[in-house]
């Protein structure tokens, strides 16, 4: 590896530490709404469970929708 | 007063050395940084109609955590479908079945990650399935970012019912996979199922979150209905319109590779 790569990658990399991490901009005693049920993304998980499967075995809709498996009742 | 000091023992080889830096660094997490979800129990009863089928039935979930960094959660389903599918309509006749899905699983949060696994058991007349799921999901970024990866894993067999010709009940076809290598018959097909899903959920505004889920599935095996057939006419035979007719299986791939993707956002009016 020739020097010049060497001294660009050292250079980039204490650039890169002056850095500071990334800070939260919403802070934790900012985040009560987020708490409330509603605000949950699998709020009835027994209902939307039983959605996926329709979608999926009614409509061929599947996947990344966090429900997984089972049969079709279909056929 | 007698003060003692940790050190690294010189006696210690370098892997009890990386061993012992790998607890320090699992001592060194916080103990409870995320929440599991909270103790409930669901009942649900579901009913669908169109397309000339109706399916109803039960479904009970119950969550309970175990400890604060443990927690189990079942499902039980029941589908009761009748009346007909388009392709019953054409070659078959109308039918009623059930459907029984169990399902385990636990969760378990080690700091700000969360590790999850379960199996998913489902059976009916004509299909059997089993299914197992292994995730992990972790907070990031002061607790904004969660990221989640899912590998699931699915083996299905497919069976095809007949009416026995004798006494008049609906049966497995004993030979519709086929023959193994001593000549006995086979009455499944096998079709298995891979699933690889990302999720990334990010907390952008005091009111606003929002989530993006994308998922590649693989499938394998026997993928089409036993029951679908065309129905095409045969150029060889140049007499009567119902000698040129015949039915054939619907021809279908044997592996399929799709992919989808989900975002969603919630937001609240304070």
């Amino acid at each position: 590896m020739p020097v010049r790569t060497i001294l660009i990658v050292v250079a980039i990399g204490m650039l890169l530490g002056g850095c500071s991490p990334i800070q939260p901009w919403v802070k934790p005693y900012e985040r009560e709404h987020f708490a409330d049920p509603i605000m949950s993304f699998n709020r009835d998980p027994v209902s939307s469970t039983y959605f996926d499967h329709v979608l999926e075995s009614r409509e061929g809709a599947r996947g990344a929708t966090g429900g997984v498996g089972g049969g079709c009742g279909c056929n | 007063m007698q003060l003692k000091v940790f050190r690294f023992s010189t006696r210690m080889s370098l892997w009890q050395r990386v061993l012992a830096l790998l607890a320090l660094c699992l001592c060194a997490t916080p103990a409870f940084a995320g929440v599991l979800p909270d103790d409930r129990t669901d009942a649900l009863y579901h009913r669908y109609q169109g397309g000339g089928i109706t399916i109803q039935g039960p479904s009970i979930l119950v969550q309970k955590k175990i400890t604060d960094n443990f927690a189990l959660t079942g499902n039980w389903y029941q589908d009761y479908i009748s009346s007909a599918s388009v392709d019953v309509k054409l070659s078959a006749s109308p039918y009623k079945e059930k459907r029984t899905q169990e399902s385990g699983g636990f969760q378990y949060l080690h700091g700000k990650s969360t590790y999850s696994a379960g199996i998913i058991h489902s059976s009916e007349p004509d299909y059997k399935s089993n299914t197992t799921y292994y995730s992990i999901s972790q907070d990031m970024f002061g607790d904004l970012t969660t990221l989640s990866m899912t590998y699931k894993r699915g083996w299905d067999k497919v069976y095809r019912d007949l009416k026995d010709a004798t006494s008049g009940r609906i049966v497995n076809d004993p030979s519709f996979g086929g023959f193994d290598k001593d000549g006995n018959p086979i009455s499944s097909k096998d079709a298995d199922h891979r699933g690889y899903a990302v999720g990334l959920s990010q907390i952008l505004t005091r009111t606003l979150i929002a989530s993006f889920n994308y998922e590649v599935l693989t499938d394998e095996g026997y993928l089409q209905s036993p029951y679908r057939k065309i129905l095409y006419l045969n150029p060889q035979r140049a007499s009567a319109i119902r000698r040129r007719s015949r039915f054939t299986p619907t021809p279908a791939p044997a592996t399929r590779a799709p992919s989808s993707s989900n975002t969603t956002c919630r937001t609240v009016r304070p």
